[in-house]
């Protein structure tokens, strides 16, 4: 009877137990994170009695946590990945409406502006359609600047994410070796039983991790977990954590690098880290905003160049020569803070048509430089010495150095990034635009011949005697000469340029005709510059001349558009890819109240029948006690 | 697989937040009537939208340049009606003048008139658009082209035309200059011109002239001088003698490739001079009759030379006449090819409007029927969910 009543309490506790453990489960249903807890029931050791053996009783065997490491791991690297696109997707979502938007759009303030200078070449003597025309180049300069203010938004957010991202990183790591520290003092496991809340508190902290960048583990034998960033940078080790730091970068402070910060010199991690919120910052920051802004900037200098350059071949309403109409940021060239030579880097554009959407880093390496792009990283070949008679020229840029360099010595090359908040309107007078050309060609009205000269076209406006009067004198039907001087032979149609200025002669002239070229003094009728820049502003600018400024901004939104919708299909893809993962971890450690409710009923009954075990016990030595009670 | 409660909890939430997503996009592209709201949902319609709206406005402008060309031509071609109607007048009374049968006073009498055209020519030469920039000067068109001086009426403006773009590859003139209208017209019969001489004592008048073989002419500045009554010999630039002849009157001189009628009787020492033509003003043409019609003549000699002078202003007037024709023939061309570019241009825009629509906007009967599924998923998604949630074993214990 004693064995019976052992057995008895045995069942009890044990039940008690169990039934512990499902209330605890029941509690923490909703509780992130928890792992929930089974009791291991184990048949004690038999006695011998005899020859039988006769079981004891039950024994429980200790809280077991169902937990599944790989299984959590998997979730931790489908997080990362879903966190990384949905970081990406909604930054690019600010920037994918910036381009495109039907009012505020780039094309159509383009289009506008254009379709103003139309209105100027229509009427060049109309204060009114030059004032429209200043009113719309003023709207384009301030167009190109929102959305360049909208980037240093964009960017900034970027910027705040990544230095948060590190900072809840660093805490993050920071507590993970304080739970190994926890783990390690709460005694080395026997049975493989670590304290299940601890654990479940580690998992919750990597998880959180993986949120934010992509981790890698290792479990240790003695309970700790090391995590590992990057390209297998350490962030915990035992119970030891690095710090994530935010530092700006080498070249300009607007830019952030993150550095790992541990007993070392500081590593820079910037270009290692995937994954998770920092990653798709990071990504973003590299793949996106930075072509865009380099794009836009493209943009801007091929239109203000254009426009200056040919603003400088004509004469505005006053009969002064045109100035140009933008103000164009130049290339800039940052030299890295560490460097130790003394060289200076000076950049200009050399060729529209070759620039590309894209930074570049200039590198000495103890013999010669070395130009890279930032966003591929793919080496650029340069041609030329790099002195100012011959300087280097790559992508459209010319680049000169001067000083001595040392090895190792870095230069950031920002060649358009500055031009679209830095354009600026120089022309504050409507009758500054110069719509004239400044010299004009007509035929003498004395002429016997049918030939005919074309208005006149300036091919060079700094020629010193291109206001000069020049006259082409016929000798005869098929010579002439100019000013009185040479015999050159006459071909209809073909090019005479004559200081600056080019026309052609057709027909058939005579004997003794003269055509003159001579300045365009109160020409203020004149649209042929005006005509000019249309034509100039139109035309392939871009690209090798095979992309013209509208071109170029429909693939700019093309191309963020593109990547936008790339990343939000992947969000969606990874969405689903982490639901899986979590259901699969979530059907392992999961709480089932139904299952829960079973078990409840499964121990409750079998505790009401070891407790009925008890009492029979009872009865049968209140029986034997009434037996001799007799 | 366990499935536990968070997993059905997540699950539904998960069906929720897509199933709200949906709805929001259909929504708003419902709300918008466009199909594409941000480039993302479509990016290369995106693109082709941006710059098909920028091809619009485009086209649209065209259509601005174009009204602006033909409302300047416009005031041209009226400011030419009244130039050719000026020129007619002059003509009729040029003619009229012309006749032995007026005495000194009537050509006094249409000299006056003929002043007053000429005050009317001025002003037209001189027209203005409603900006006040002269129609006539070129480019310089604030500056007034047309100035009466003592030595005649001189041009200030140049000889700039200018052109306005009404489609990509089309530009058309929208003015010409004064110098063109008014004072580069063909001299004489076109080719060459005729004079008498100012010391002849004979009444030889002459004719027009015309080239009977252009290839035979060579053009230079001849002189047929009268030996006798009826011999002759004509000289070239150089004093050389072309050819030499007998004059019959009614009998055509011919040299060279052309033929010179002469009629009345030239007296020996007579010359009569054949240039080659250049260019002629209008102005000075008119003030040239004036200045004839003035002068007081006395029949024989004195009026044979009012003869020859007023026969070759009539010649020049004849040419004006045909070059104000010529000229609004031109504007009439350039009226035509500015409306069959309009007509292209309006044609395009339609295209590109019907494209643009195809792209952007948005067809509401499937995005309505859309919107109506989606709507029917969520509320069957959200009633499964309640139902399965009821479901829980403690309801029985």
């Amino acid at each position: 009877m004693a064995d019976i009543l052992k057995i008895g309490v045995s069942a009890l506790l044990a039940q008690q137990r169990a039934l512990a453990a499902t209330s605890n489960n029941i509690a923490n249903a909703n509780t992130d994170g928890y792992s929930r807890q089974r009791v291991e029931l184990a048949a004690r050791e038999t006695e011998r009695l005899g020859t039988a053996f006769v079981g004891t009783g039950v024994y429980s065997g200790g809280v077991r946590r169902l937990g599944d490491e790989i299984l959590a791991d998997q979730l931790r690297i489908a997080s990362a990945g879903f966190h990384r696109s949905d970081t990406f997707a909604s930054l690019a979502a600010a920037l994918d409406n910036l381009l495109a938007d039907q009012n505020t759009g780039l094309n159509n303030s383009l289009q506008s502006f254009v379709n103003a200078l139309q209105n100027v070449a229509d009427d060049p003597s109309s204060s009114s359609a030059r004032q429209v025309f200043l009113s719309e180049a003023r709207n384009l300069v301030s167009r190109f600047d929102s959305i360049d203010r909208r980037l240093d938004d964009i960017s900034g957010d970027v910027n705040a994410r990544i230095t948060g991202a590190a900072a809840e990183i660093t805490s993050l790591g920071v507590n993970i070796a304080d739970l190994n520290r926890q783990i390690l003092a709460s005694g080395v496991p026997v049975d493989g039983t670590l304290p299940p809340d601890l654990l479940d508190q580690r998992d919750r902290l990597l998880q959180r991790l993986a949120e934010l960048v992509q981790v890698d583990t290792a479990a240790q034998r003695d309970g700790t977990i090391s995590v590992f960033i990057g390209s297998g940078q350490v962030l915990v080790l035992g119970t030891e954590s690095s710090e994530l730091a935010v530092t700006q970068s080498p070249f300009s402070p607007e830019e952030l690098e993150v550095v790992l910060r541990g007993n070392g010199p500081d590593i820079t991690v910037t270009r290692f880290l995937s994954g998770g919120e920092l990653g798709g910052a990071l990504d973003f920051r590299r793949e996106l905003l930075a072509p865009t802004r380099a794009g836009l900037g493209r943009i801007a200098t091929g239109l203000a160049t254009t426009f200056n350059a040919l603003q400088g071949n004509g004469i505005d309403l006053n009969g002064a020569p045109g100035t140009d109409l933008f103000a164009v940021p130049p290339p800039e060239a940052l030299a890295a803070a560490a460097n130790a030579g003394s060289a200076a880097v000076a950049v200009a554009v050399a060729d529209l048509g070759g620039l590309e959407a894209t930074r570049y880093e200039l590198t000495y390496d103890g013999a010669s430089y070395l130009l890279n792009r930032t966003d591929t990283g793919a080496a650029v070949a340069m041609t030329g010495s790099g002195t100012a008679l011959d300087p280097f020229l790559a992508d459209g840029l010319s680049i000169v150095v001067s000083g001595a360099a040392a090895a190792g010595d870095r230069f950031l090359i920002r060649s358009v990034d500055q031009v679209p908040g830095g354009l600026a309107l120089l022309l504050g007078d409507p009758n500054e635009i110069a719509a004239a050309a400044p010299t004009r060609a007509r035929a003498a009205l004395a002429n016997t011949g049918t030939a005919a000269i074309s208005a006149g076209a300036v091919i060079d406006p700094t020629d010193p005697n291109l206001l000069s009067t020049a006259t082409i004198e016929f000798l005869d039907p098929t010579t002439y000469s100019i000013d009185g001087a040479g015999a050159f032979a006459y071909t209809a149609g073909a090019d005479i340029d004559i200081n600056g200025t080019r026309v052609q002669i057709t027909g058939t002239p005579a004997a003794g005709d003269q055509f003159v070229i001579e300045a365009n003094a109160g020409g203020v009728g004149d649209n042929r510059n005006a005509l000019a820049l249309l034509d100039g502003i139109a035309s392939g600018i871009l690209d090798g001349g095979t992309a013209t400024l509208q071109n170029a901004v429909a693939r700019l939104v093309t191309d963020v558009g593109v990547r936008t919708a790339e990343t939000n299909n992947r969000r969606d893809a990874q969405s689903l890819v982490l639901e899986q993962a979590r259901r699969e971890l979530e059907s392992v450690r999961g709480v089932n109240l139904d299952e829960e409710a079973g078990d409840m009923l499964r121990y409750e009954q079998v505790y009401q029948a070891a407790a009925k075990t008890i009492a029979v016990a009872d009865g049968l030595f209140t029986s034997l006690l009434d037996a001799l009670r007799r | 697989m366990r499935i536990t409660n968070n997993t059905l909890r997540m699950a539904f939430l998960g069906a929720l937040e897509q199933a709200q997503q949906r709805i929001l996009k259909t929504q708003t592209q419902v709300s918008t009537g466009l199909r594409v709201n941000q480039p993302s949902d479509d990016p290369f319609a995106a693109a082709r939208i941006g710059e098909l709206g920028a091809a619009l406005t485009k086209l649209d402008q065209y259509q601005t340049n174009a009204d602006a060309a033909r409302h300047r031509l416009g005031l041209e071609e009226e400011a030419l009606v009244a130039l050719g109607n000026d020129l007619q007048r002059v003509r009729e009374l040029t003619v009229q003048g012309n006749s032995d049968s007026l005495g000194n006073a009537d050509r006094a009498a249409i000299a006056a008139e003929l002043r007053q055209r000429l005050e009317s020519l001025i002003g037209v030469a001189n027209a203005s658009d409603a900006a006040g920039n002269y129609l006539f000067a070129g480019y310089r068109e604030t500056t007034l082209p047309f100035l009466s001086t003592p030595s005649g009426i001189v041009y200030a403006g140049d000889s700039g035309q200018r052109l306005v773009q009404i489609s990509d590859n089309r530009f058309v003139a929208v003015n010409d200059s004064g110098e063109k209208v008014f004072q580069r017209i063909p001299s004489g019969n076109g080719t060459f011109v005729l004079a008498a001489a100012s010391g002849n004592t004979g009444t030889g008048v002459l004719g027009r002239g015309s080239v009977s073989d252009p290839a035979a002419y060579v053009a230079d500045s001849y002189s047929i001088d009268f030996l006798t009554p009826t011999d002759y010999e004509i000289h070239d630039g150089g004093g050389g003698v072309v050819a030499t002849g007998t004059y019959a009157e009614g009998q055509a001189i011919a040299f060279g490739g052309v033929n010179i009628e002469l009629s009345g009787a030239p007296a020996a020492g007579d010359g009569f001079s054949v240039t080659p033509s250049s260019s002629h003003d209008l102005f000075t043409t008119v003030q040239n009759l004036i200045d004839a019609f003035e002068t007081p003549v006395a029949l024989g000699t004195q009026s044979a030379q009012l003869h020859n002078r007023v026969g070759q202003s009539l010649a020049d007037l004849d040419q004006d006449l045909e070059h104000v024709i010529d000229v609004r023939a031109d504007i009439g061309a350039r009226l035509q090819s500015i409306d069959q570019e309009a007509s292209l241009v309006d044609g395009f825009s339609s295209q590109v409007t019907q494209t643009l629509s195809g792209l952007r906007d948005l067809d509401y009967a499937a995005a309505l029927s859309l919107l109506t599924q989606q709507l029917t998923g969520l509320d069957a998604a959200q009633q499964t969910f309640v139902r399965t949630q009821s479901l829980s074993l403690f309801r029985f214990l």
